[in-house]
């Protein structure tokens, strides 16, 4: 990371918080995320994801326009929450719901965040993340990833950029994963396309730390459009998403 | 300089059902917002209504605001009579237009603006709230152009908001928020406009059921359109339609094709007899 980090406060470490956040935002983190490919099967299929090159400006794109000013606010405003945190994800909850118009990517976030937590909060202690789980499992709120990752951020009480950061390299690598298997790359071109993508990841970091909950947004229409012919056009697919 | 005062335009139409024909209950508007007579939409007691702004487009500094109530029973297909022009804010203030929509229970709405055109440094952001209380229908179009095309004017504008608030019976089904800054960011690529300049969004708002529909008229649209076209279904009620084209009038046709098959086959309304400057 840049030394001034865009005015962020300075990321600093425990090596037991490293340890943890390395842990969550490992891919082999059992959540699922490994089936998914929002919407690249498609585009792969389509041929419109074929090289190195266009898989990194899909994922670049998406992560840009569509998961760090939706669920990168969202994340960041669970972890912050005060007192009234139940009230604040309450509200992102039912607005993310209603943001993931995709039925693919909505069932993802749900499926993924839900999965996150029942692993998490057997692993740790984490008071917020274990009355956000209850509430889903009474069927009041839907269960979003990024909320359950923010909130756990909270109860473990880990660096925020830092912890951001990880999570949308989280999201790059799967999605680096998936191209390596379908277009195909080698795992070597796939590793380089981690390191060029270093510098998205700290922008969408930046940028996601600019904003407020009622400055979310999303813009990826071709990335949405893609998930809803993976579910009702595309005939052969690896992947749920 | 300190820039002139604007124009507020405002206009508000409450729609009733009298004796099966759809009428206007009310309507006040202030300059520059007025409308064309209401007309008929179809055979059925439908109605046709143009929003009329004889200024030829919003202007910097200028503030909009639309509302829209419709009664039980009434069924009205809102236009407007030409695209949304939106002119260059040389002094950084900003172009707004507030459109509020609130549709009864057994009311259907269609809210089709022409497409909105944002000129080269145009700075304008549109918000919109929708109320459907349940057994009501609303379908609202959004058609973003990238500009003055033939002026070689495309992705110059400096800024473009525009946010989306659906509520069925209180609750939150549709929340959609875009922020277009093309200096900044290019959105030409891969995962976003993959390459075309136009972009439509179809918001259907209702209780009625049609996911069962969507998977047999994706199929369909998939072939004609190459992937552009796609319809999905919202948590709890309610249909999102993306489209992507090359051209204003590409995607209108596709638009068009769409919302017919959503209102006809999907929700059963009478097909409608009204012009529309793409077909």
């Amino acid at each position: 990371m840049r030394g001034t980090n865009g005015g962020l406060a300075p990321m600093s470490f425990t090596d037991q918080a490293l340890l943890r956040l390395l842990q969550l935002t490992d891919t082999a983190f059992p959540t699922g995320a490994f089936a998914h490919s929002f919407g690249l099967e498609t585009y792969v299929a389509r041929g419109l994801v074929d090289t190195a090159a266009t898989l990194e400006a899909f994922i670049a794109n998406t992560l840009l326009h569509a998961v760090a000013p939706s669920d990168g606010v969202a994340c960041i405003a669970a972890a912050r929450a005060g007192a009234d945190w139940e009230g604040v994800v309450q509200r992102l909850d039912r607005r993310l719901t209603a943001m993931k118009t995709v039925t693919e990517f909505r069932e993802a976030s749900q499926t993924l965040g839900t999965r996150f937590l029942r692993t998490a909060t057997q692993l740790f202690a984490l008071p917020r993340a274990t009355r956000y789980l209850a509430a889903i499992d009474a069927k009041h709120l839907h269960g979003h990833m990024s909320l359950a990752y923010g909130l756990t951020c909270h109860d473990l009480d880990l660096p925020l950029p830092p912890a951001l950061a990880a999570w949308f390299r989280h999201y790059c690598a799967s999605l680096v994963s998936v191209g390596v298997r379908l277009i195909p790359l080698g795992q070597t071109a796939g590793q380089m396309l981690l390191v060029r993508l270093g510098t998205t990841i700290i922008t969408a970091v930046e940028r996601t730390f600019e904003q407020d909950i009622d400055a979310m947004t999303s813009f990826a229409p071709g990335q949405e459009l893609a998930g809803i012919f993976h579910r009702d056009v595309l005939t052969t697919r690896l992947y749920i998403s | 300089m300190a820039l002139p005062a604007r124009h507020h335009g405002y206009l508000s139409l409450d729609l009733v059902c009298d004796d099966g024909r759809t009428a206007i209950a009310r309507q006040r508007c202030r300059p520059p917002l007025q409308t064309f007579g209401l007309q008929n939409a179809d055979r059925h007691g439908g109605a046709y209504l143009q929003i009329l702004n004889p200024c030829g487009g919003l202007f910097e500094g200028d503030s909009a605001a639309v509302e829209v109530s419709l009664q039980r029973g009434a069924r009205l297909y809102l236009t407007t009579q030409a695209a949304t022009k939106v002119y260059p804010a040389e002094h950084g203030q900003v172009t707004r237009q507030h459109i509020r929509l609130r549709v009864a229970a057994g009311a259907t709405l269609e809210y089709f603006p022409l497409p909105l055109i944002p000129f080269a440094r145009a700075r304008y952001t549109q918000e919109t709230k929708i109320q459907v209380e349940p057994g009501g229908v609303c379908l609202v179009a959004e058609v973003l152009a990238p500009g003055r095309v033939a002026r070689g004017e495309c992705f110059a504008y400096r800024m473009v908001r525009s946010r989306v608030e659906g509520w069925m019976d209180d609750r939150l089904a549709l929340f959609e928020q875009l922020m277009l800054q093309p200096e900044q960011d290019s959105y030409a690529g891969v995962g976003l406009l993959d390459e075309k300049s136009y972009v439509a969004t179809l918001y259907v708002l209702t209780s009625e059921d049609l996911t069962s529909r969507l998977s047999g008229w994706n199929r369909c649209l998939a072939g004609p359109y190459g992937e552009c076209v796609g319809i999905t279904a919202l948590a709890f009620g309610g249909l999102v339609v993306r489209l992507l084209g090359q051209t204003g009038q590409e995607v209108l046709r596709r638009l068009d094709v769409v919302h017919r098959l959503i209102r006809e086959e999907g929700l059963g309304l009478p097909p409608l007899q009204v012009y529309r400057p793409f077909e």
